[in-house]
């Protein structure tokens, strides 16, 4: 029997953790709306201040945002082929995720293309890849199928929401072709140049689409641990239930994901042509070693490998620390592609027979915007969370 | 038959002296810190002591089978009927996928149109009959302009007299630069 002292300390205590979660859940708000306001103002500084205000240069024309936009795009095309298992397949443990997937895919999407936005000279001379197309552009594909998807992804977002659930599973067929359409379109805009002979073949369209299965399926993991945190009974465990089978999956696409790396570098190493082995000493020992070895390798790769195999996809905590650490993995593993393909080059200014080694740092600005990106996709995607009803 | 407008690069000529890039800056207002044409050197060939190098001047390939202008999602890099490889800047969407492109790094972000730029050949005073400013300049008379589809041009005459290559042929673009090797010492004196 409580005495009314301890009923007291009980009360003040009880108000403690009541301050306690508002102030956590103020911060769950305010920091996101922070970073977003940040990259707002980085990318308007850069949109004026121009090339300066870049880390690229003539010789590595694309640099962290573009390295940025190919995370977020096909990290929103993996969201939406793993989560249209559920819809399109009928596999039941990821329905409960299929109308957030959706929502958090247009959010990401649409945080894409504004970070391309600012890495464009012209953004609003878009309206020339419609007027005047180029169909033999790598570019003129991936940012039309893009384009195309984004609408699609809205479509069934408010098809389901408006309660036409059969337009809402088309939309699901459509969304997860264009998914695949896009993605691999993607990986083409790199495989489809020669002159950079470490990305020039079919490599890329194939890995590009692995991973992206893989950030979507990290990126779903995380949405789920969050969802079920206050919610006990039968809604938490079909959340619970998700990260389970999402955990297995994980661990599935991060060991695929590591046998091409291993033989994409193996390859290159062992071929004997300057540019493709130079672009891979580049990462394994060279400039790109750390964000390789420590980032894409460890965090991407051995980290959630080791947290998967040792909780056997069961406690969702380590599933939750795999998830994050493969994310932060998969932003290293784009920015390791897009600069190690651009910093070797066939150089024929030296007749030829030599190689030539261009260095690239991202600035401020360039990394502030991809963390703007962030901020806007955690505040659109709560904000919209609130207005949407997305557990039917 | 319709023109193709094309350089041969005399390479011994070449002294490294840099007026081309001069007269190329001052006639197309590029801007600083950025070339659109260049002299890179090649080699040291030889065996010591008689070492020399070479000195290769190079601008845009103007290329038949250009990455370039393949890759351009809007269509702002064309080619034209007379093989000058140019960009509408008013298309220019500013991507650099032509420069990720472009084997001989080329081109270069113009920092004040926010344009991908290259050489045009002067294609402002080819219109008019005049040589590229880079050729008119050429103190040693390295560059060589004309139409390569002309059997009477110096050109044409250049390459059928010697032999000639051009930069990266594995590529597949089809430069519309030819570059001769030969010296006077060895294989006569060149026009």
């Amino acid at each position: 029997m409580s005495t009314p002292t301890s009923r007291i300390a009980n009360v003040d205590n009880y108000d403690k953790v009541a301050i306690y979660r508002f102030v956590i859940e103020m911060l769950t708000w305010v920091v996101p709306a922070l970073l977003m306001l940040a990259g707002i103002i980085a990318g308007l500084h850069m949109v004026v201040a121009g090339e300066e205000a870049f880390g690229t240069s003539d010789l590595v024309p694309w640099g962290l945002l573009i390295a940025g936009y190919v995370l977020l795009a096909v990290t929103c095309s993996g969201l939406c082929m793993v989560s249209s298992l559920g819809h399109v397949l009928g596999l039941k443990q990821l329905d409960v995720l299929g109308q957030r997937a959706v929502l958090l895919a247009i959010t990401v999407l649409v945080s894409g293309f504004a970070v391309l936005a600012v890495e464009l000279g012209h953004p609003l001379r878009m309206i020339y890849v419609m007027i005047s197309p180029n169909f033999t552009s790598g570019i003129w594909w991936m940012g039309t199928i893009y384009g195309i998807y984004l609408v699609a992804l809205i479509i069934e977002l408010a098809a389901w929401q408006l309660g036409r659930y059969k337009l809402g599973q088309r939309m699901a067929v459509v969304t997860l072709a264009l998914a695949i359409a896009a993605t691999s379109n993607l990986g083409s805009v790199f495989a489809l140049v020669n002159a950079r002979p470490f990305w020039a073949g079919a490599y890329y369209p194939i890995y590009v689409l692995l991973t992206a299965i893989m950030s979507g399926i990290a990126t779903l993991v995380i949405l789920s641990w969050f969802l079920q945190r206050n919610k006990k009974g039968y809604q938490g465990d079909r959340y619970r239930s998700a990260i389970v089978l999402l955990t297995k999956a994980l661990g599935i696409f991060v060991v695929l994901t590591g046998v091409m790396t291993f033989w994409k570098i193996t390859a290159s190493l062992y071929g004997g042509i300057p540019a493709t082995q130079l672009a891979a000493l580049t990462l394994v020992t060279g400039s790109l070693a750390v964000p390789f070895w420590l980032f894409e390798v460890g965090a991407g790769m051995v980290f959630p490998l080791v947290a998967i195999v040792f909780s056997k996809s069961r406690r969702i905590n380590y599933s939750l620390a795999a998830a994050v650490s493969t994310l932060v993995g998969v932003v290293f593993m784009r920015y390791d592609m897009v600069i190690a393909g651009q910093k070797v080059s066939a150089d024929a200014l030296s007749g030829e027979r030599a190689v030539s080694l261009a260095g690239y740092l991202p600035s401020s600005g360039e990394v502030l915007v991809l963390v703007g990106a962030i901020g806007f996709i955690i505040s659109v995607y709560r904000i919209s969370e609130r207005f949407l009803k997305l557990d039917h | 038959m319709t023109k193709h407008y094309g350089f041969v690069m005399l390479v011994y000529r070449c002294i490294d002296c840099k007026a081309c890039q001069v007269a190329c800056w001052a006639e197309n207002a590029v801007p600083l810190g950025k070339s659109r044409n260049w002299i890179t050197k090649d080699g040291y060939n030889g065996t010591f002591p008689n070492l020399n190098v070479d000195y290769l001047p190079g601008n845009c390939m103007h290329c038949a089978n250009a990455p370039c202008v393949s890759v351009c999602p809007t269509g702002a890099s064309y080619k034209r009927e007379d093989g000058l490889v140019l960009v509408n800047n008013k298309k220019c969407i500013g991507c650099k996928y032509c420069m990720v492109a472009c084997p001989y790094n080329a081109r270069f972000f113009h920092p004040e149109e926010e344009v991908a730029d290259k050489c045009t050949m002067c294609s402002h005073r080819v219109a008019k009959g005049l040589e590229p400013a880079c050729v008119a300049t050429c103190v040693g008379g390295a560059r060589v302009f004309g139409d390569l589809n002309d059997p009477k041009s110096k050109v044409s005459q250049l390459l059928r007299k010697h032999k000639h290559e051009v930069l990266l042929p594995q590529q597949g673009t089809k430069p519309s630069i030819h570059y001769i090797f030969d010296k006077p010492s060895e294989g006569g004196i060149l026009a």
